[in-house]
């Protein structure tokens, strides 16, 4: 079976999509399978780097001015015009649902978004995915090729890419450099001529402006985190609850409802719309334990939930849970730290001390 | 500026219970759960409002079937569009009470949890009879999360699309100034229609109630029907098998994801006897290797 692996090498999680995508390749394909993976690049990250975490040693690079959907879709289609994969691969992020669906009708094939598990048997791609909202699985036999799949963020714990060995076959786009043959001089310069003129397409767009943020990045490879839900109550819960995180050198995530009503940023949203978390601990307060919410911190080692409801659903999906209300609990569990470290703080110096007596004894 | 808002009404899955979770023939029966908007078509529904709000400054009456009477009166025309089943006649009332245009319902024909293809194309069929600026839909909704919708309606349509859409704004000149989620950031465009918008994450977005009065003057206006044919792929594309539909895949098994854990619960004592609990029996030697992780 022939295979691509599609890497936006224009984002700064490269190395998230290069290791997940590796590690489905190396869970779900038979060594038999070949795959070449395409890398789209602006030169905002430098090229060797993007090829070393390439998870196949034959590699596209792919040249864009900047990421646009259009173009990017338009700049596959040329370059996979004329051999096309039985499968493509993409990252689960926006950017990777996106174009799995688009290029997937472009090539009359079929696709699925968000799977976690991908099986090839005979002339079918099985995949295993959530549905319902995350409250179940299912299985979905595809037929129509080529099959397009974007993972499910998280699906498969990143598996690290060796880079040595990689070598760059081909570069195509707005400055193709690389050309093995006449034949492939002519693909890059129309694939060139299509960068180009898609770019020009986009004149639907008349400015654009761009504001940084915390990346979610951040929170998804945090070891402890403290959520916040609506259960807390109101805005000024969640801030002491960030406030807590701070003093706890936790990250602070939110569920979508306590962000959705402004009580936190959208960035710090954790669930199926927002991060998914891969925590030693994580500690939910106020947080019903909602499907979609779970479905974002059930890769973490040790979930403590804090709500008030003994009956609410997170009582069984987490590892312990203290019947209470958020904020009297955050503020109490500050203290007891602080004593506890108080504690651990007096019987060092004594200690210390005792040892500087037997020293000094010795002496 | 016309503006489509496909909108869908979900059951609330989060009411069910355990055992309510035991799929049969491959489906779960939901049809006792309350229903409700989708959380990004609710989304979607608000900030259409909103855009329209901020163009005419709230004072819209809407109009039916008279278009060009519509644009004297205000500069935005809004169309629902839900394909749903009986079910859905009291949302739609809503939208037509918050002075949608046009509220139209497109009959569900069979299961369509798992036919985002299906849906696009009923929509896309709309939009051309009924040619739209902006069509406004959730990125994702329940029960097939599927999350090809909009994608798929902006490529039959042959348009743009711009995904995890947080906020709609009137610019210049028939311009919308589009504001959307990236990786690492927010993005602000100011585009040219017609354009498909896949609504993410908005906060603050909840779909606002109608006034009595607007209930009682425009809620009772007819709720328009729109009719389709299903086109499906061929045995011959899906490998001589029947049953594939237009998207070229087929559910073989569901099962329920078992998430539980060990479920321990504190509740005995005052605050702190319990956080303390918690942390000397859990958290300790967790926080500890954290922590001496980190530093």
């Amino acid at each position: 079976m022939e295979y691509r692996i599609l890497i936006n090498g224009c984002s700064e999680t490269y190395k998230a999509q290069a290791e997940e995508l590796n590690s489905c390749c190396a869970a779900f394909l038979s060594s038999a399978d070949h795959g070449k993976t395409i890398i789209l690049h602006d030169g905002s990250i430098d090229t060797d780097e993007l090829v070393s975490k390439s998870p196949t040693p034959e590699i596209q690079l792919l040249q864009i001015r900047r990421y646009q959907p259009e173009t990017v879709l338009e700049l596959l289609e040329k370059t996979e015009a004329r051999e096309t994969a039985d499968l493509y691969l993409f990252y689960g992020d926006f950017a990777g649902n996106e174009l799995s669906v688009r290029f997937a009708h472009r090539k009359t094939g079929s696709v699925l978004t968000g799977v976690n598990q991908i099986k090839v048997e005979k002339s079918a791609l099985f995949c295993r995915k959530p549905v319902y909202s995350s409250h179940m699985h299912a299985v979905l036999e595809m037929k129509k090729k080529p099959w397009c799949i974007s993972l499910a963020k998280g699906a498969v714990e990143p598996l690290p890419v060796d880079g040595r060995g990689r070598k760059e076959v081909h570069k195509a786009g707005f400055e193709a450099t690389v050309h093995a043959d006449a034949e492939a001089e002519a693909e890059d310069e129309a694939v060139a001529g299509a960068a180009a003129e898609a770019d020009a397409g986009q004149s639907w767009i008349l400015s654009e402006e761009f504001t940084e943020e915390e990346k979610t990045q951040e929170l998804e490879q945090a070891a402890f985190i403290l959520a916040a839900g609506r259960g807390a109550g109101s805005e000024q819960a969640c801030k002491r609850i960030e406030k807590a995180s701070a003093y706890l050198k936790a990250d602070f995530g939110a569920s979508r409802l306590a962000a959705m009503n402004g009580w936190t940023p959208l960035n710090r949203m954790i669930g199926i719309s927002g991060a998914v978390v891969r925590a030693n601990l994580c500690i939910a307060l106020g947080v019903s334990g909602a499907a979609a919410f779970m479905a974002g911190v059930d890769k973490s080692e040790f979930i403590a939930a804090v709500n008030t409801d003994p009956k609410a659903p997170i009582v069984k999906l987490a590892d312990v849970t203290v019947i209470e209300d958020a904020v009297p609990f955050i503020e109490a569990l500050e203290e007891v730290i602080q004593e506890d470290f108080q504690e651990v703080s007096q019987d060092n110096a004594q200690e210390d001390g005792a040892q500087e007596g037997i020293q000094e004894d010795g002496g | 500026m016309k503006i489509l808002v496909s909108a869908k009404v979900v059951p609330d899955l989060e009411m069910l219970s355990e055992e309510d979770w035991k799929p049969e023939s491959l489906k779960v029966d939901t049809r006792f759960a309350k229903r409700e908007w989708n959380c990004f078509d609710e989304s979607a529904l608000e900030m259409t409002l909103r855009f329209a709000d901020a163009a005419d400054g709230g004072n819209r009456i809407p109009v039916q079937g008279d278009d060009d009477q519509n644009e004297k009166q205000s500069s935005c025309r809004l169309t629902s569009f839900t394909l749903g089943d009986k079910g859905v006649s009291t949302f739609l009332k809503t939208l037509l009470a918050l002075k949608f245009d046009h509220v139209v319902k497109a009959e569900e024909q069979g299961d369509m949890r798992f036919r985002p293809y299906a849906a696009a194309g009923i929509i896309s069929s709309y939009v051309k009879e009924h040619p739209q600026d902006l069509i406004l839909m959730g990125r994702q909704s329940g029960l097939g999360d599927n999350g090809q919708t909009p994608a798929l309606t902006a490529e039959l349509l042959g348009c743009p699309c711009i995904t995890q859409v947080s906020d709609i704004q009137p610019g210049d000149n028939d311009t919308v100034i589009v504001t959307s989620k990236r990786d690492d950031g927010i993005i602000r465009q100011r585009i040219v229609p017609p354009c498909v918008l896949a609504v993410g994450n908005a906060e603050n977005s909840y779909l606002r109630v109608p006034t009595l009065k607007d209930k009682m003057k425009f809620g009772k206006r007819e709720i328009e029907s729109f009719s389709y044919e299903l086109s499906d792929t061929s045995a011959e594309e899906a490998g001589g098998e029947e049953g594939f539909g237009a998207e070229g895949y087929q559910l073989r098994s569901l099962e329920q994801i078992d998430k539980h854990r060990a479920g321990e619960v504190i509740d005995e004592g005052t605050p702190k006897e319990k956080a303390s609990s918690l942390y000397h029996s859990y958290l300790k030697k967790r926080l500890r290797n954290i922590w001496n992780t980190e530093s």
